[in-house]
């Protein structure tokens, strides 16, 4: 394949739940906007970083792509086939999934080799027989003790759970690993040895990541790009240094603002600080979905929906830097003149307080 | 250093000292009733001499009104009831833990029904449906064990149900079915295993009750037949007010089985169900 061809091509992906006990009539019945529209592609080797606060989706797209959840609306293209049920059937093992708790997503009551050699042995990808040396393999690979494979689950740490859980995603060798926040259930300082294990393992298998995480800390270290959710939309989509030096959408500048910085001297500088509620996803707005929180936000914003629109000019989906945002010549202005000194002010607290600037010093 | 499985299941059993007394008790009362034919000092349907005689050296434990010598009966008694309860558990546990995997798995239809059935036969008053079911079917030990096997189930199956409903939405099941695992697979290598604490632990409730339904069906008459034995119909002889007052060898030794078989089944099970749960770790 070559390296323009996306391995992965998601378009329009959708995904609503009904409201329970809403409305007696099928037709009144509301919907929970959960992934509203979804579009993004993977490549081959490359690890795309997805982020958002709880809510915003970006778990329900996961759980699409690997068959957990059925799909209301979109389409979905994997080695440019497009994956409907049949061909999802045959590359079903080529898409696999890490979980958030390495304790709920192993079987407390079977051996890691029980684990492990199972879903080799019913794929077809060895025999019993050689089973034994796989799963040694396998273990060595993931950076786990040789004599692992006869203990359970509960006789390890969370890291080294984590390490198994990792190794039983690579048993069928597959292209593209969902990894569901699968660091944030574990220690800082485990964190870094998973995300560096995940790292080398791609530079060695050249296996692609979707790496969904809820702050951009750990989707920093190890995303190329970084695709930014919010009430089930992509709002911007950018290379991972592209993103961090020129955010152009105010919720991503927000969530970059709120990266802790691991240094004293910058104990004084400000944050931008996002107040406000998230709209529910049963009424979504009519304009922007940010449009109640963002300081930027004009009348057109809570009128329109803004679309996705490349500010870049880049060749190929690959270095795009995608953004929904009528106001993001603003919002650039609004970083560069008060360094990133900005309050965000739901739309109600601003009226009632007419006086007070919109921007001021936060803590 | 690493163990078996097994081999850590038997160390936590052992912290439960209750339930290692217990099985000791009921290995006993079970290699006895086992053995009955070679402990038993008499033929326990032979007539003897002495109607009603007190505990003595030649009846240890006296004999009943028709001159039955009570010990002998008790082993044979013992030896009914032991295979009554098993019997029927297991049958009971059969039946559960299928239609509770069905119903909690396949959901839709398939659950609506079986639930409707569990739930009917859990409220028809059983004695009533033993007694007819005891009246349609010749009365005898293998018609109570099929009867309580086909009545106890429904507690089983709603226990299997409702663990089913909730393993099957964890992640460690997620992932067997993104990694393409078979249905069979899921059901019975993901998810059953996770649930046989809760069922054995049922089940030795299960079968310390169909003990107990058995002597009370004898006790009634329509359990096990004279001049077989069971501890329940042992009890039978002892209705009236004078065999309770004067002669209380007959009903205290089958009434102490009873009660030691019952409490004991119990007991294990609760030491059971700490031990097999490998996450336990009590040091």
């Amino acid at each position: 394949m070559s390296d323009r061809e996306p391995l992965l091509s998601v378009r329009n992906l959708k995904k609503y739940y009904p409201v329970k006990n809403s409305a007696f009539l099928a037709a009144n019945r509301k919907l929970v906007h959960a992934v509203d529209g979804v579009s993004f592609d993977i490549y081959e080797g490359e690890t795309l970083g997805l982020v958002g606060e709880s809510g915003c989706g970006k778990s329900t797209v996961g759980r699409q792509l690997v068959g957990m959840e059925q799909s209301d609306g979109g389409e979905l293209f994997f080695c440019g086939k497009m994956l409907d049920k049949a061909e999802f059937k045959r590359q079903r093992a080529q898409l696999q999934m890490i979980f958030q708790d390495p304790t709920a997503s192993l079987n407390p009551r079977r051996r890691i080799y029980d684990i492990l050699s199972d879903i080799m042995v019913g794929n077809g990808v060895c025999t019993r027989a050689e089973a034994k040396e796989r799963v040694n393999g396998l273990l060595k690979e993931v950076g786990l003790p040789e004599n692992s494979a006869e203990r359970y689950p509960h006789e390890f740490s969370g890291g080294q759970r984590q390490r198994i859980a990792i190794a039983r995603a690579l048993s069928l060798s597959p292209k593209l690993i969902i990894c569901d926040e699968p660091v944030s259930a574990l220690d800082m300082s485990i964190q870094a040895q998973i995300l560096n294990l995940l790292k080398e393992l791609q530079s060695r298998l050249g296996v692609s990541y979707l790496f969904i995480a809820h702050g951009l800390g750990s989707v920093r270290y190890i995303s190329h790009r970084i695709a930014v959710m919010y009430l089930g939309k992509i709002v911007e989509l950018a290379s991972s240094a592209e993103l961090f030096k020129n955010p152009r959408h105010p919720y991503s500048q927000a969530l970059i603002s709120a990266v802790p910085v691991a240094d004293p001297e910058k104990r004084g500088v400000k944050r931008m600080i996002t107040v406000g509620e998230v709209p529910s996803s049963i009424d979504l707005p009519e304009g922007c979905a940010y449009a109640a929180r963002c300081p930027y936000a004009t009348e057109r914003c809570r009128r329109e929906r803004p679309e996705l629109v490349d500010i870049n000019g880049g060749e190929g989906s690959r270095n795009k830097h995608l953004c929904a945002c009528f106001n993001m010549e603003v919002a650039r202005e609004g970083v560069a003149t008060h360094e990133g000194v900005i309050v965000h002010e739901g739309a109600s607290a601003r009226e009632g307080a007419a006086e007070e600037p919109a921007v001021k010093e936060g803590a | 250093m690493h163990e078996s499985y097994l081999g850590s299941v038997i160390r936590r059993f052992k912290y439960h000292k209750a339930g290692v007394v217990s099985l000791v008790i009921l290995s006993l009362i079970v290699l006895a009733a086992l053995l009955a034919p070679v402990l038993a000092p008499y033929d326990p349907n032979a007539i003897n001499p002495e109607f009603s005689a007190a505990p003595s050296v030649k009846h240890i434990l006296g004999t009943d009104q028709i001159g039955r010598d009570l010990f002998s009966r008790l082993l044979y008694g013992t030896r009914v009831s032991l295979l009554v309860g098993f019997l029927s558990t297991l049958i009971a546990t059969f039946i559960g833990v299928l239609l509770g995997l069905i119903a909690g798995y396949f959901g839709g239809a398939a659950d609506m029904i079986i639930m409707r059935c569990t739930d009917m036969v859990m409220s028809f008053p059983y004695i009533l449906l033993i007694l007819v079911a005891g009246a349609i079917f010749e009365p005898g030990m293998w018609n109570i064990i099929l009867i309580l096997g086909f009545i106890d189930w429904p507690g089983i199956a709603r226990l299997v149900r409702g663990n089913v409903l909730s393993i099957k939405e964890k992640d460690f099941v997620h992932a067997s079915r993104i990694g393409g695992m078979s249905r069979t697979y899921i059901l019975f290598s993901d998810i059953l295993p996770n649930t046989i604490a809760p069922i054995l632990v049922f089940a030795t409730s299960v079968m310390a009750i169909s003990i107990l339904d058995e002597a009370a069906l004898s006790f009634l008459g329509m359990g096990v037949q004279p001049p077989a034995a069971s501890l329940g119909n042992m009890l039978n002889g002892a209705q009236s007010i004078t065999v309770l007052t004067k002669l209380p060898w007959l009903w205290i030794s089958p009434g102490a089985v009873i009660v030691l078989l019952v409490v004991c089944v119990n007991f294990i099970g609760d030491a059971l169900r700490d031990a097999i749960d490998p996450s336990t770790t009590k040091s």
